[in-house]
């Protein structure tokens, strides 16, 4: 029997006066103190009862907004109702492929993404979330109104009940869909004892205490953003500070935020590592305000190198987490006061066991065995045999054990892009591509790249489609993170005589000097034009609709990822180099003009 | 005048205590307030000032660089305007008596404005407001007397902002600190005690006299100047903020150019920032350079001939001290310890009074070309 802290400990914990005026969650627009959630908690409570829900039902979640999110999901897990949460920017079709596969009881949405997924075609019991509405008048915004209808108003209306003292261990206390094809999605289903007991491990490993002030901006669709982030400040009666979306023009205000907010532990991805320890200028001292204690490295690999340099230059303690969706969010740990040593090691498993499958050359496929596995993939008993066998997780990952215990990745078994942390499934883009009416066929991989981890590369077959009408295609059908680098097109795809594309031939195409130099339309002396071309290009936006004046909030496909690649381009294009604070305050596509008239 | 002083000095207690206590949005307003506000009551014109210049030089950093030399524009504007109310007001104060000609504060918040135009030039600070900006130019701490801080610094300070036990008892110790330095060594002990003192001690006229008065003349005014550089840095620190120190044990300089190093040093800073390293890197000649900053910041404190004469005197000593530097490089290693050690504390020495007869020695020169 498994001696895990539950939900409902948790949730009792929170009446500890001590705790109740304590922010749970600070976002840059928003605060939510312990009881605030104690109170929303009760309302969800008798909300779910209201409706007849209870433990083993599953409720959709899809909201931009993180504090909502936060709430929902850890109301949801005291009730034992299984959450499935949509990320915000999945597309349409998607986003209903994976709610009608996910067959919910309730689904509780944004009002905006519903009518943009169409969600009222599902058939299905629906609240929205419906935006507070501002007053007007002198001081409007002081006071919010609250709105008439959707789940406020619902909640509202109800006097807070208490969850249940006991939901069983095997409840499935959330599903995640993470990857696989739009026609065939795959949900890690999670269970209660998974959650709770590695919720103990990471904090424990982390030595988070109710004193605690973690950092942790991350997308709560994801397993790291969310697990990570308020479930477990939740889990320890910690606090939970999201003060900025990550971007490269956040990065010295989230530097800013470590010190001012007092923070103690952030978790961050290795991209974010590598362009703060990169971009960062005179903000060394940021993590040397006396309160901070520990980074958390997740999502990626995190190279040697970088682990040196962020170390040596911030002057901080790294902690790498290896893990999968599947197995929480880790289970293998690296770094200060768990191994001391090698770096670029995956570490020694805590409250788990390891397992190679030797292939002789002594390294293997990975397994992993312990409270930490996920139960399952969701309605697909065939994929979770493949994973699943006889209690171990077979990774996809390659590993080797050295003499001390320690255990190192050389591969990868499955077909995986990791792209700033972030898993791509290349069948999903290569689905996405195969639909396009002009393309006859279409394969995706990765490529090495120094602060993505890997960038994510598309060869299509068509006889009449370009680049840049299939990159704003997948715009229009991707998620801004799952849109290729680029997209090469060709008559057709390097095949072997199986019939299969030879990945390393479609990689080599790329390679070729002819692809990596880019010509400009324009005439060299026209730097405004070039520029304009340069940005349409990067952000797969139509050149028309490309302005001097465009910012990232104009301009749809401006995040971090196409930051870099239009400094990138820029770089190129101009025959310049910027300086980390150029590339910071690139915040209009006019600003590059005097970057290159002073270069 | 006094009466005002008061009141200034109430006002920004008042304020900057609501710098920690309002609601967070409203701090950043808290603290122009609280510089505007001491302005206003001590003199609205030169609030006024200070507020069109503000307004001025952050419409001119928003404008698209690269097609029209504003920034330089400006910075000659700047410059002509500063450089004619502070010969009509016949010079920076010695002491703390307030001109009414010169704007208050504005000695060391022109250099603040050029910073801030040529810096944005240069490829611009992180994003920031216009509120950050004032909140920058009206800093109370600053505002009389310097420390000529930089944006950058301030705005890395205004987003980390933090209430910190530490850093205020630390900020209190130092107007602490600075209130002896002015009260009780410089005027007190220097001023009404010692210089009396010595002047009776010693024959009217004498070398000795004359030697006597500059010795107390500079302590007292590093006395107090390091002493309101103190007040200056303490008050920043209650309200949050490292302001830059000022003063580095100067009368223990090696050489002339560790007394630039040492004496203050945000304004050599300035000066080798945005005028020695231009310089040279335009006529590649440093001495022309060093002649360039040094009477930049010579006229800075009084438009005059006895300063021009002053920058040049110290441009001098610094080119000398860096041939010196060069040759005994050579001859050092084979120099006996005891030796080494001599010179080492002779060069100070030199130092110190290359430095006491800086003005006495442009006077000199001053009256021989007057009366030629």
């Amino acid at each position: 029997m498994s001696t895990f802290r539950s939900a409902a400990e948790c949730a009792v914990a929170l009446e500890a006066r001590d705790v109740t005026a304590r922010p749970w969650i600070v976002t840059d627009t928003r605060e939510v103190s312990f009881q605030a959630l104690g109170e929303r908690i009760g309302r969800v409570t008798a909300l779910l009862r209201h409706r007849g829900l209870g433990v083993g039902d599953r409720v959709v979640i899809a909201t931009g907004d993180d504090c909502e999110a936060a709430m929902l999901f850890v109301a949801m897990v005291c009730n034992g109702v299984t959450v499935v949460q949509l990320d915000p920017l999945t597309g349409a079709e998607r986003a209903q492929a994976l709610a009608r596969k996910a067959d919910p009881a309730l689904i509780i949405v944004d009002a905006a993404l519903k009518a943009r997924w169409d969600f009222d075609a599902l058939d299905r019991p629906l609240i929205e979330i419906a935006k507070p509405v501002a007053k007007t008048g002198l001081f409007g915004g002081l006071k919010r109104a609250k709105p008439s209808h959707g789940l406020d108003a619902a909640l509202d209306e109800l006097a807070p009940e208490a969850p249940p003292k006991h939901i069983p261990p095997e409840t499935l206390a959330y599903i995640l869909f993470t990857s696989g094809t739009t026609k065939d999605p795959k949900g890690v289903c999670v269970s209660h004892r998974a959650l709770f007991s590695h919720l103990g491990t990471l904090s424990r490993t982390f030595g988070y205490t109710p004193e605690s002030r973690i950092l942790n901006t991350l997308m709560l669709s994801h397993a790291d953003g969310m697990i990570q982030g308020p479930m477990i400040a939740f889990f320890n009666a910690a606090s939970l500070y999201r003060p900025v979306k990550f971007e490269i023009t956040t990065l010295e205000r989230l530097l800013d935020s470590v010190f001012q907010l007092r923070i103690t532990h952030m978790i961050a991805v290795p991209t974010m590592l590598s362009l703060l320890a990169r971009l960062s200028d005179h903000q060394e001292e940021a993590f040397a305000g006396g309160d901070f204690q520990l980074l958390v490295s997740c999502g990626a690999a995190l190279e040697p190198a970088l682990w040196q340099e962020f170390e040596h230059k911030f002057g901080v303690k790294i902690i790498n987490v290896y893990g999968l969706t599947e197995t929480v969010v880790g289970g293998v740990f690296a770094g200060p006061g768990v191994t001391a040593g090698e770096l670029g090691s995956i570490g020694r498993p805590i409250d788990c066991e390891l397992k190679i499958l030797d292939d002789g050359a002594g390294q293997g496929e990975l397994l992993m065995r312990g409270d930490l596995l996920m139960s399952g993939y969701f309605a697909d008993e065939a994929q979770t045999a493949e994973v699943l066998r006889d209690g171990w997780l077979h990774t996809g990952d390659i590993a080797r054990r050295d003499g001390e215990g320690r255990y190192w990745i050389c591969g990868r078994k499955k077909n995986i892009v990791i792209r700033g942390g972030l898993n791509i499934h290349p069948e999903e883009i290569a689905e996405a591509l195969n639909r396009h009416a002009e393309v006859s066929e279409a394969v995706a991989f990765g490529a090495p790249d120094p602060d993505w981890g890997e960038k994510l590369f598309a060869l299509v077959a068509s006889s009449s489609a370009d680049e840049a009408k299939l990159l704003q295609y997948c715009a229009e059908v991707l998620e801004p993170r799952k849109i290729p680098s680029r997209i090469m097109v060709v008559e057709s795809l390097p095949k072997g005589r199986s019939g299969k594309v030879v990945l390393d031939e479609a990689r080599a195409l790329f390679d070729r000097p002819d692809v990596q130099a880019k010509p400009s339309t324009a005439g060299a002396g026209d730097a405004e034009g070039r520029l304009l071309d340069v940005a349409a290009r990067v952000f797969k936006i139509e050149r028309a609709r490309i302005r001097l004046t465009s910012t990232p909030k104009d301009v749809l496909g401006w995040d971090s990822l196409a930051h870099l690649d239009f400094v990138t381009a820029l770089e190129e294009e101009f025959d310049i180099r910027l300086a980390p604070r150029q590339i910071m305050a690139l915040t209009r596509i006019g600003k590059a003009l005097d970057f290159v008239a002073r270069a | 005048m006094s009466g005002a002083i008061i009141a200034a000095a109430a006002w920004v207690l008042v304020a900057g205590v609501a710098t920690w206590t309002l609601r967070p949005s409203w701090r950043p307003f808290a603290l122009i307030a609280a510089g505007a506000g001491a302005l206003a009551l001590l003199s609205w014109p030169s609030l006024l000032c200070l507020a069109l210049a503000t307004l001025a030089t952050y419409r001119i950093g928003r404008l698209r660089e690269g097609r029209f030399p504003a920034a330089a524009l400006a910075i000659t504007a700047i410059t002509a305007i500063y450089l004619v109310l502070l010969w009509r007001s016949g010079g920076l104060p010695d002491d703390d008596t307030l001109r009414i000609l010169l704007p208050l504060g504005m000695a060391y918040y022109v250099l603040r404005l050029i910073h801030y135009l040529i810096e944005i030039d240069r490829g611009g600070f992180r994003d920031h407001s216009l509120v950050d900006y004032a909140g920058y130019q009206f800093f109370p701490a600053a505002l009389p007397v310097g420390p000529i801080h930089r944006f950058d610094d301030f705005l890395r300070d205004l987003r980390r902002r933090r209430w910190d036990g530490e850093l205020a008892s630390w900020g209190a110790s130092r107007i602490l600190a600075g209130l002896v330095k002015i009260v009780l060594l410089g005027n007190i002990l220097l001023g009404a005690k010692l210089a009396p003192a010595v002047t009776a001690a010693l024959p009217p006229g004498s070398f000795a006299a004359l030697y006597g008065a500059t010795v107390i003349y500079w302590l007292n005014i590093y006395f107090q100047f390091s002493g309101y550089s103190s007040l200056a840095i303490g008050l920043g620190a209650l309200l949050g903020f490292r302001l830059p120190e000022n003063f580095n044990l100067p009368f223990l300089a090696r050489n002339i150019g560790d007394f630039w190093r040492r004496w203050h040093m945000t304004l050599s800073a300035w000066c080798r920032d945005y005028v020695y390293t231009p310089a040279l890197a335009t006529w590649r000649a440093p001495f022309l350079a060093s002649a360039a900053s040094m009477i930049v910041l010579g006229l800075w404190h009084e438009v005059s001939l006895h300063y021009l004469l002053w920058g040049l005197y110290h441009a001098t000593g610094l080119t000398v001290w860096r041939r010196w530097d060069a040759i005994y490089a050579r001859l050092a290693p084979g120099l006996p310890a005891a030796v080494r050690h001599g010179w080492s504390g002779t060069a100070r020495i030199l130092t110190l009074h290359f430095v006491m007869f800086s003005y006495p020695t442009a006077n000199a020169v001053e009256n021989l070309v007057l009366n030629r």
